[in-house]
């Protein structure tokens, strides 16, 4: 049994050796970001103006072209939910400094749908989280993701990227797409798609009404609270969209806009905290140029949309 | 509790140092905790279905060995059949019966609302039920003696290294083994250690890496025709095999951590030379569960021939039902009952049994692969039109063959790169099962002098720490059934 036991660690050690020297290799070499977290290296210390939300939040604010640029920070990532927000917020809120500005992105989908943690593609979604937050506040957590995304990403990585970046060759990850233009693709099928998961998938399937998410509605409470107690503003905004967006969303769902506002309103009414809506904003809804699609800005969009609301929300 | 899962690295080595520090006197005490635990740890109600299963094999083997009379002996079993498989007809066929019911009657233009129970199928409760008889009816033989202490029976019925996907055990193999004293056998464990992270590498670096091309394509085959639908057939053909036989690997190893050897359940199926040697060497311990129970009792192959043939297809009818609800299943085993059938009739018995070598060995392992694949077909697809949708669009666009292989490929969005990968890990895979042909690889790997076995199984933990499917564990095919 000693033998067994004995050739068991060595052999365990000497993998973990051979698994922690590629796992170095590999973070040396690994550029790719394919869910927008690295930047959470950089984040200042001192945040003056910064942003949550999800894929909204993520490519509409480009604050590349402020003076304050150093000062600013995007915390959005696509598909968050307002509680991931907040938990970001929880993380990070000591580098915001008194009086900065707090943008919360409030996307069709923010307050519907079932727990996120019901989705399929929750697993894939919640790990990216590993990296960038404590345990405390990541979902479900479990050590093993933890292992694979945080300590040893070598382990968590596709084979293909793996190998790839192992022998030293770009791996694409998708971060082109910012600059495409609406014009390339077919909007129209675009928003229908969209409007399917943003607003169908959070039916309930047997009365098509909408599911509150109860958890989000707390989570924008507990956000704007956390913000207002750290001096800071925060300012609640949906982002621009193109007219098929919107117009797909008043077609097949009538009352959604209702039911939306009515909660956008009450806490509003609740906090005091001023709202911003852009999805209906003239300035950009047919101005294919400025989206990469029918409901998310390009780089150019978004660095126009930012100089729109610093001038019009914060001046 | 899946074996590829953190939960179980853990529960082995705990189980496992348990084990062989307690006095051989509480040891099944152990096994049975900690199966009933591993049990539980899915769904801990279903675990009543096993210890109701347990509590009336025992109860009936013991009047069975009691009884003199024949008959009331033959009630004795016919009772327990019925209550055994009873339970796994009420959760694992009532909801097919009661909707081909329906169905049957709406040929006629009768009208039937089917009746369907809202239930999870217990896993692993076609394995037990089948052991469990098994049991039975070896008592019933006078076979083997009923036993009579109720922890060690329990403790062989739920063993847990193959509770869930067999090997469906003997009572002659397994049994006698939970009660014999075992004492540590470095050997036996560092070949079942060895055994298990061959398992691991079918399980999640082969059948968990092709699992997701075979889900998308067999989900909606009808977005699909051609070179993909053949790659998916092809992947899901090596995926059940890698999926099945790793999980028998990983329980066979497990057991004999504890000192206790399990029947072999995969003999390198996929290269046999007929399609009867093919069941001599896949899944052989329902094979043989079958071959003893269902098919000798009805007369084997010592009736007429005509007989001898509807022998065969009913065991591979009721093969494939035991496999799951769904008539998909039915045919599948109906393909490989009318294989041997067609086989028997028109290969001479001494050209099914000679081993032929060379090109014609080559033929020969590549038509049974092909049936074998073929017949998989409807065994993966989610219904018998989607099974006959894939084969009449299996070789559409096949008379401009560059463009049917590019575009097959394109379809399933596999870059050349992971195909190559998983080319050279299915090369080594049917590198070992080819060489197991002839010797225990194992043993041989293991005569090697160190530098070479080291790195040997360095090199086969870094494939399986680094080429596994990432994300979350994924559960074996056969839990299903």
């Amino acid at each position: 049994m000693k033998k067994l036991i004995s050739k068991l660690i060595l052999f365990a050690v000497i993998l973990a050796v051979v698994v922690e020297s590629v796992n170095i290799v590999y973070v040396k070499r690994d550029k790719s970001d394919p869910n927008y977290i690295r930047k959470f290296q950089n984040i200042p210390n001192e945040i003056q103006i910064c942003n949550f939300g999800s894929s909204h939040g993520l490519y509409s604010y480009d604050y590349e072209e402020l003076e304050e640029k150093d000062a600013c920070f995007n915390f959005g990532l696509s598909a968050q939910s307002l509680s991931y927000d907040y938990r970001l917020f929880q993380e990070y809120k000591d580098h915001i400094r008194e009086h900065a500005v707090v943008f919360i992105t409030l996307s069709y989908f923010s307050f519907f749908g079932e727990p996120e943690e019901n989705s399929e593609d929750f697993a894939s979604k919640n790990a990216r989280y590993y990296p960038i937050l404590p345990a405390k506040l990541i979902k479900q957590y479990d050590f093993a993701t933890d292992l694979f995304t945080h300590y040893v990403p070598a382990l968590g990585a596709e084979t293909d990227v793996l190998i790839k970046t192992l022998l030293g060759k770009t791996v694409d990850d998708g971060g082109d797409d910012w600059q495409r233009v609406a014009f390339d693709i077919d909007v129209s099928a675009d928003a229908e798609g969209a409007y399917v998961r943003h607003i169908e998938y959070n039916q309930d399937e047997q009365t098509g009404q909408l599911l509150l998410n109860q958890e989000s509605v707390d989570a924008l409470y507990a956000l704007i609270e956390g913000c207002q107690k750290q001096g800071a503003t925060p300012i609640l905004v949906t982002t621009p969209y193109l007219a098929e967006y919107t117009n797909a969303v008043k077609k097949n769902a009538p009352g959604f806009y209702d039911q939306f506002y009515s909660i956008v309103n009450q806490v509003v009414n609740d906090t005091g905290v001023e709202y911003y809506d852009y999805a209906f904003d003239e300035r950009f809804s047919d101005n294919y140029a400025w989206f990469m699609n029918s409901d998310h800005l390009n780089q150019e969009g978004a660095r126009n949309f930012v100089h729109f609301l610093i001038e019009e929300a914060v001046h | 509790m899946l074996f590829n899962s953190f939960a179980f690295a853990l529960f082995l080595p705990i189980v496992f140092a348990l084990y062989w520090a307690l006095p051989h006197k509480y040891r099944w005490i152990l096994i049975l905790l900690a199966s009933y635990y591993f049990y539980m740890s899915w769904n801990a109600k279903y675990v009543f279905l096993i210890l109701f299963t347990t509590i009336i094999s025992y109860g009936a083997a013991r009047l069975l060995e009691q009884e003199e009379m024949q008959k009331r002996k033959k009630w004795i079993l016919v009772g327990t059949a019925v209550l055994c498989l009873g339970v796994l007809f009420f959760f694992k066929y009532f909801n097919f019966v009661s909707g081909s019911v329906a169905d049957f009657l709406a040929l006629f233009a009768i009208k039937m609302n089917p009746i369907t129970l809202n239930l999870l199928l217990p896993v692993g409760i076609s394995f037990y039920t089948f052991q469990t008889l098994s049991y039975v009816i070896d008592v019933y033989r006078g076979d083997v003696a009923a036993e009579r202490h109720f922890g060690y029976y329990a403790a062989f019925i739920s063993f847990f290294p193959q509770l869930v996907a067999g090997p469906i055990e003997r009572t002659s193999n397994l049994l006698p083994q939970i009660k014999k004293h075992h004492t540590f056998d470095y050997n036996q464990a560092t070949y079942g250690l060895k055994l298990i992270a061959w398992g691991y590498f079918k399980k999640i670096v082969i059948a968990d890496t092709l699992s997701p091309y075979v889900s998308w394509v067999y989900d909606a085959p009808q977005n699909f025709s051609g070179f993909a639908l053949v790659l998916a057939t092809l992947f899901f053909t090596l995926q059940i095999y890698c999926d099945f036989s790793g999980y028998s690997d990983i329980a066979i190893g497990t057991s004999k951590l504890l000192g206790i050897n399990l029947m072999t359940n995969f003999k390198s199926p996929y290269f046999s030379q007929s399609i009867k040697e093919f069941w001599s060497r896949w899944h052989i311990s329902l094979s043989t569960w079958f071959r003893d129970y269902v098919y000798i009792p009805l007369g084997g192959n010592r009736v007429s021939k005509i007989r001898y043939h509807l022998n065969l297809m009913i065991v591979f009818l009721v093969s494939g039902l035991w496999h799951g609800a769904n008539w998909t299943f039915v045919l599948w085993g109906g393909i490989h009952g009318a294989g041997q059938v067609v086989e028997s009739i028109l290969v001479p018995k001494q050209t099914i049994k000679r081993r032929s070598k060379g090109i014609f060995w080559l033929v020969r392992v590549a038509f049974v692969f092909a049936f074998a694949s073929f017949a998989w077909i409807f065994f993966v697809s989610h219904s018998v039109q989607d099974a006959f949708y894939v084969i009449s669009h299996l070789f559409t666009g096949i008379s401009a063959p560059l463009a049917y292989v590019k575009d097959g490929l394109a379809a399933i969005e596999m870059e050349k790169f992971i195909l190559l990968k998983e080319a050279c890990l299915i090369f080594m895979m049917a590198a070992y099962d080819y060489f197991s042909l002839q010797v225990d690889v194992i043993q041989e790997i293991s005569k090697k002098n160190v530098v070479i076995r080291w790195l040997v199984y360095l090199c086969l933990g870094w494939i399986i720490v680094f080429f596994s499917q990432k994300g979350v564990a994924a559960e074996f095919v056969y839990f299903q059934f």
